[in-house]
């Protein structure tokens, strides 16, 4: 009860002493909640220099995880935007509330984000675990460590880096934690990997075979991010040693976040009428996107680092028509006397000779970025009966408008020999007749 | 005929023909609204609703926008021009009407009452030419008859109610106007008659398929009329005229366009045409050459003629310049055609051949009554009754192979019919023959043209004298039998129309348990609930029965539809309905499906629902993916059809399945619970579950039920797997803990 009230003193009074001291209303401070284990953690205040969470900008909370009172998600929205779990020396904890597996989920589809850190000794409670198992991380259990044949003591570098992207540097001399293994999906954004030689095993058999081995070489991982289809983060490290300023502010949503500011799209000869629903085959027509990324505290027009960062447009029915990609083409600002905030990237292209329901479909999925995703679904019309060429425009069907014609001439002609002149004309009958008649 | 004092006895007649004519075509109209009395004005069924909804968007818009119209709302993602694949006749008349009530009469109609009322009042107009056409047979009376039948037949009732607004409603008229014009345009030899023909057939042409129908009839009569040496001028100036008009015109139809001249449906007009140039020339030559040297001109032209024919029409088909013929044509040749190679064709009930039971239950006496009006067309065979005749035999035919062609053949069964019982009628009922004298009565009868009742009064009046009894009552006993045989001939239709046709299967019938009458108004309170319920742009995944009605109900957009254009699409929604949750999901989701529509009539034995039409979609997709759908797969060992403990593992893990029978049992608290349709019991120890689809709504008797296709999983997961965990974590909280130290086995992360 002690430590329940303490953690919401420690809450209230964060809150409280925000208010009173942030009189200019400049970027609203994110809230974290970090729930760890006092019997591992006895100062958690210490956490906050480890992960370099500054006071200015984080309102912090402390959570024992025997505490069974705090709700991570409150009306569908989450009460804390980040939260720490620390590893913890019971496998189920009291604080069922913020670690069951089913309230974790829930709290991610609402947007919020996650970081677990694991260690050998203690890894976090066990439902965490399964969280992070339902995401595609298998941690190793409580005991497994990485470990080495050939070095005594296993240290990491900018080697151990399965991709730079969310991480840029790394050096850790000892590592001593735990080791995951992950699936296959395409959401997980491996970070740290084990070195070749490594495996984890439990530290007390020294007898190994395959199967007491959780993690081999390079298919072990040791920090792995995640980021869920709604752009919630979540990220698990297997040290404390490897939580890095540059991994806290991935997972804290600030760097590398993404905003789709506008998608347009519109025929060329006709700029004005935007976002039109119906085009015409052959159709020429104009897309763009304008795309933020958010850089300390602000938004900034996005520069994709590379040529494989490129955006691109798929113009789709069933399957892509085109596939193409997008060229920066400026940076402009999102709404009226704003910054210049937003890079727009545009392609021109011609609609294909195939009448049918388009879709403009942008799916921007990079490692470590927001994923940027946009459907516009449009109808492609046939050529209307007064849009095609007229018969005379073609040179081919001059061949038939000119034999029609003498056809035509023709029929007339031979109908004036036939009434007026020539051997049988029509009157000359009726008059030879008429003149039999008067014989 | 003499004028007598007051009235003239022509004035009379006339006066009695309209008469006559306004009580027939208020029999007709009357008839036709059992089903707007019994239940309300609406559009009846599948077809009407597309119908319906095409007039609403010309009213609403111009024609030439309804020309051009690309529907985005049905076959999604693929579209529909619409406007250059539909007959747009129907839609332009009912909104001609429209435009006349609204702008000049000032009536303020709804374009709804309009299309429910159009059918019956057209009935009334092709009563008007069924008699015209008659009366070109043989005369007045028999044309009377002939509109009464046309009037009340069943045959054509069953596509001409109040609220059946479909193509034929119109076209029966448009046929019958068509060959009254052309009996007339080929008997006068008028150019004027030709070229209203022309127009007639264009109207035709505009309003249904089936006018190429009339594009053989045609051709085969004069084909005939050459055949038998009844060569004339006037022969060749109708058909010229109507051919060469007729042809012209009906390629203005955008859905036509150059069919007339590529298609092998329509060869024979075009052959019959330069046939008929070759006789003619033919004609002119034996005019002007002697006969010996005519014969030699005449072998080897014969021989010319048919050889370049036959070699020319193989090219051009073999070149791919004539289309092959199509798939209904060829199915009407061979009736087990479609059920082997195109199972959409043989999964529409009204493409099943006919069973005798239907001929008589759509005609009655009209069944027996026909083959003698033929026979009496044989008796006289001039060059009109020769129509009637190849018309007859060619319907009978065509309507033994096709339930709904009995539409085609009720025309020239009432005509026949009305020409036999009228020659039945002139004999028995003369009887001022029996009291003049044998030499008057001869006299008398001589105007009859039939020599046999000339021979037989003869007969009679010279062998008796003084009171006829007996010839009078064999009279009365015939003449009774036949006004009972026409009072039950009325009766029936009556009956018929009103048990039978009068239903708009969009609202059942039913009675509640006390007996009182009760509707089950299942699909509209589906409908209404994806109109109210759902974003105006989802798109609706079902069967494509439905297709009409969830665009013209519940205004969704839909993957197929009745216009059953595009066969692979039609597969693919069968494929995704016949299929296991994980492969139906990706197409789903390929398709941008937000909600999947099924008709289940497990509860109310409602027979006609989607697993008893499921059969049909597995065909379907398996004409399309015979490795991933196999019909084999969803009978047991037995052979037999099975929902229940017995059924295979392809359908218990279909899509269609699952939806049907999801919850079903938990209707019955969880027990065992009846099919009412199928007579099984569906087990309640395995429970269904849904991972890639969410019940939606379903309806009070469970007829429609909505399925709503989940996002994808936020973690990336398969929809199975997430569910299936989930399952977990609740069995788990019932006391099931399981503990997952176990190494998982995963392949090499890449």
């Amino acid at each position: 009860m002690l430590f329940t009230s303490i953690a919401k003193l420690v809450a209230l009074l964060g809150l409280a002493a925000y208010s009173a001291a942030v009189t200019d209303p400049g970027p609203r401070k994110t809230s974290v909640l970090v729930v760890f284990d006092p019997e591992l953690i006895s100062t958690p205040q210490d956490l906050v220099s480890k992960f370099s969470l500054d006071q200015e900008r984080y309102e912090l909370g402390f959570l024992e995880y025997s505490n069974n009172q705090i709700l991570l998600v409150h009306n569908e929205k989450p009460v804390f935007d980040h939260v720490v779990y620390m590893p913890s020396v019971k496998k189920s904890p009291a604080a069922k509330s913020v670690t069951e597996k089913q309230k974790l989920l829930e709290y991610l589809n609402a947007g919020g984000n996650i970081l677990a850190v694991g260690s050998v000794e203690n890894s976090v409670p066990e439902s965490v675990v399964k969280f992070l198992n339902e995401v595609g991380i298998y941690p190793a259990p409580k005991g497994h460590s990485l470990r080495s044949f050939f070095d005594k003591e296993i240290s990491l570098s900018e080697e151990n880096l399965a991709s730079s992207k969310i991480v840029s540097q790394l050096a850790v001399p000892l590592y001593e934690g735990s080791a995951a293994l992950i699936s296959n999906s395409e959401l997980l954004f491996p970070i740290v990997k084990a070195a070749r030689l490594s495996f984890s095993a439990n530290s007390q058999i020294d007898a190994l075979t395959g199967d007491k081995t959780w993690t081999n070489g390079e298919q072990g991982f040791l920090a792995v991010g995640f980021q869920a289809l709604n752009n919630a983060r979540a990220a698990w490290v297997g040290s404390l040693d490897l939580v890095s300023q540059e991994l806290v502010e991935w997972v804290f949503q600030e760097k590398k976040v993404l905003k789709l500011q506008f998608t347009e799209h519109y025929k060329r000869d006709e700029p004005e009428v935007n976002d039109r629903t119906l085009y015409r085959i052959k159709d020429e027509v104009a897309y763009s996107v304008g795309v933020s990324e958010l850089k300390n505290d602000a938004w900034v027009p996005y520069t994709p680092a590379s040529e494989d960062d490129v955006l691109q447009l798929s113009f789709k029915m069933l399957d892509p028509y085109h596939r193409l990609n997008l060229t920066l083409v400026g940076a402009k600002a999102s709404s009226e006397n704003g910054p210049v905030d937003t890079s727009v990237f545009a392609v021109n292209f011609t609609i294909p000779d195939h009448h049918g329901m388009f879709t403009f479909e942008l799916d921007y999925m990079r490692e470590g970025l927001s994923y940027l995703s946009d459907k516009k679904i449009v109808a492609v019309r046939h050529l209307a009966n007064d849009e095609y060429e007229r018969s005379w425009d073609i040179t081919n069907s001059w061949v038939y408008i000119t034999s029609a014609a003498v056809v035509v001439v023709a029929w007339l002609l031979f109908v004036a020999n036939f009434l007026f002149l020539g051997e049988g004309s029509v009157k000359r009958v009726q008059k030879e007749k008429k003149e039999e008649k008067k014989e | 005929m003499t004028p007598s004092n007051g009235l003239h006895v022509e004035t009379v007649r006339v006066l009695l023909r309209v008469v006559i004519f306004l009580s027939i075509a208020g029999a007709a109209i009357s008839l036709r609204l059992f089903s707007v009395i019994r239940f309300e004005s609406i559009i009846h069924e599948f077809d009407p609703w597309f119908n319906y909804r095409a007039t609403k968007y010309l009213v609403l818009h111009s024609f030439y926008e309804f020309l051009n119209w690309f529907d985005e709302r049905t076959w999604y993602p693929l579209g529909r021009v619409t406007g250059g694949t539909l007959y747009p006749g129907l839609m332009v008349t009912s909104g001609a009407i429209w435009h006349v009530m609204r702008e000049w009469l000032r009536l303020p109609v709804d374009i709804r009452n309009i299309c429910v009322l159009l059918a019956p009042a057209f009935s009334g107009v092709t009563a008007v030419f069924t008699y015209l056409l008659t009366k070109e047979m043989k005369d007045g009376s028999a044309g009377l008859l002939a509109a009464l039948f046309m009037g009340i037949a069943p045959g054509y009732i069953s596509r001409s109610v109040a609220g059946s607004y479909d193509n034929e409603a119109i076209a029966i008229t448009l046929l019958m106007a068509t060959f009254y014009l052309w009996i007339k345009a080929m008997k006068v030899g008028s150019i004027f008659y030709g070229a209203l023909t022309a127009l007639s057939y264009f109207y035709m042409v505009s309003a249904w398929g089936g006018y190429v129908f009339i594009t053989n009839l045609i051709p085969l009569h004069v084909f005939v009329l050459l055949l038998m040496g009844r060569y004339s001028p006037r022969l060749y100036t109708a058909y010229t005229t109507w051919y060469a008009l007729g042809t012209l015109a009906s390629m203005q139809i955008p859905f036509v366009g150059f069919l007339p001249i590529r298609s092998n449906d329509h060869m024979a007009g075009l052959g019959v045409f330069g046939l008929i140039q070759l006789v003619a020339l033919g004609a002119y030559v034996r005019s002007n050459v002697p006969s010996a040297q005519f014969k030699s001109f005449f072998a080897v032209s014969i021989v010319l003629v048919v050889s370049l024919g036959v070699l020319g029409l193989f090219a051009l088909t073999a070149a791919g310049w004539i289309a092959p013929w199509t798939g209904r044509f060829y199915s009407l040749w061979d009736t087990n055609y479609a059920k082997i190679h195109i199972p959409i064709i043989a999964s529409v009930s009204e493409h099943q051949p006919t069973p005798w039971p239907a001929i008589f239950f759509d005609t009655n006496m009209l069944a027996w009554l026909f083959p003698v009006g033929l026979y009496y067309c044989f008796q006289e065979l001039r060059d009109e009754h020769l129509f009637i005749i190849i018309y007859g035999l060619f319907s009978a035919y065509f309507a033994g192979v096709m339930v709904r062609l009995i539409l085609t053949l009720t025309p020239v069964m009432c005509v026949a019919g009305a020409i036999a019982l009228s020659k039945l009628f002139d004999a028995y009922m003369d009887i001022t023959d029996l009291f003049k004298s044998s030499g008057s009565a001869q006299a008398s009868s001589a105007a009859d043209s039939s020599s046999e009742t000339e021979k037989k009064s003869s007969k009679r009046s010279s062998s008796k004298k003084g009171f006829p009894l007996f010839q009078l009552l064999t009279k009365a006993i015939v003449l009774s039998s036949f006004v009972y045989y026409l009072a039950y001939f009325v009766m029936h239709c009556t009956w018929v129309t009103s048990n039978a046709y009068s239903s708009p299967s969009v609202v059942l019938p039913s009675r509640n348990p006390d007996g009182s009458p009760a509707i089950i108004d299942d699909y509209r309170e589906a409908y209404y609930w994806l109109r109210m319920n759902t974003p105006e742009d989802a798109k609706v995944m079902a069967w494509w029965d439905y297709g009409y009605q969830i665009g013209g109900m519940a205004d969704r957009t839909t993957l197929v539809d009745n216009n059953t254009w595009n066969n692979t699409h039609i597969a693919t929604v069968g494929k995704a309905m016949a299929s296991s949750e994980e492969v139906s999901y990706e197409i789903l989701k390929q398709h941008d499906v937000d909600y999947v529509l099924v008709i289940f009539g497990g509860i109310l034995g409602y027979s006609g629902d989607d697993i008893n039409k499921f059969l049909w979609m597995v065909r379907i997709a398996e004409g399309i993916w015979p490795n991933e759908v196999r019909e084999r797969d969803f009978f047991t060992d037995k052979g037999e059809y099975k929902v229940d403990s017995e059924a295979t593992e392809a359908m218990r893990n279909s899509l269609m399945y699952k939806m049907s029978y999801y919850r079903f049992t938990d209707m019955h608290n969880g027990r065992e619970a009846v099919d009412r349709v199928r007579s099984q019991v569906i087990p309640s120890d395995r429970k269904i579950t849904l991972d890639t689809v969410e019940e939606a709504y379903t309806t009070q008797n469970w007829i429609v039920r909505i399925y709503k296709v989940k996002d994808l999983d936020n973690l990336g997961r398969d929809l199975q797997s997430a569910g299936k965990s989930e399952r977990q974590e609740s069995a788990a909280a019932l006391g099931k803990r399981t503990r997952n130290a176990k190494k998982p086995d995963l392949d090499l992360r890449v």
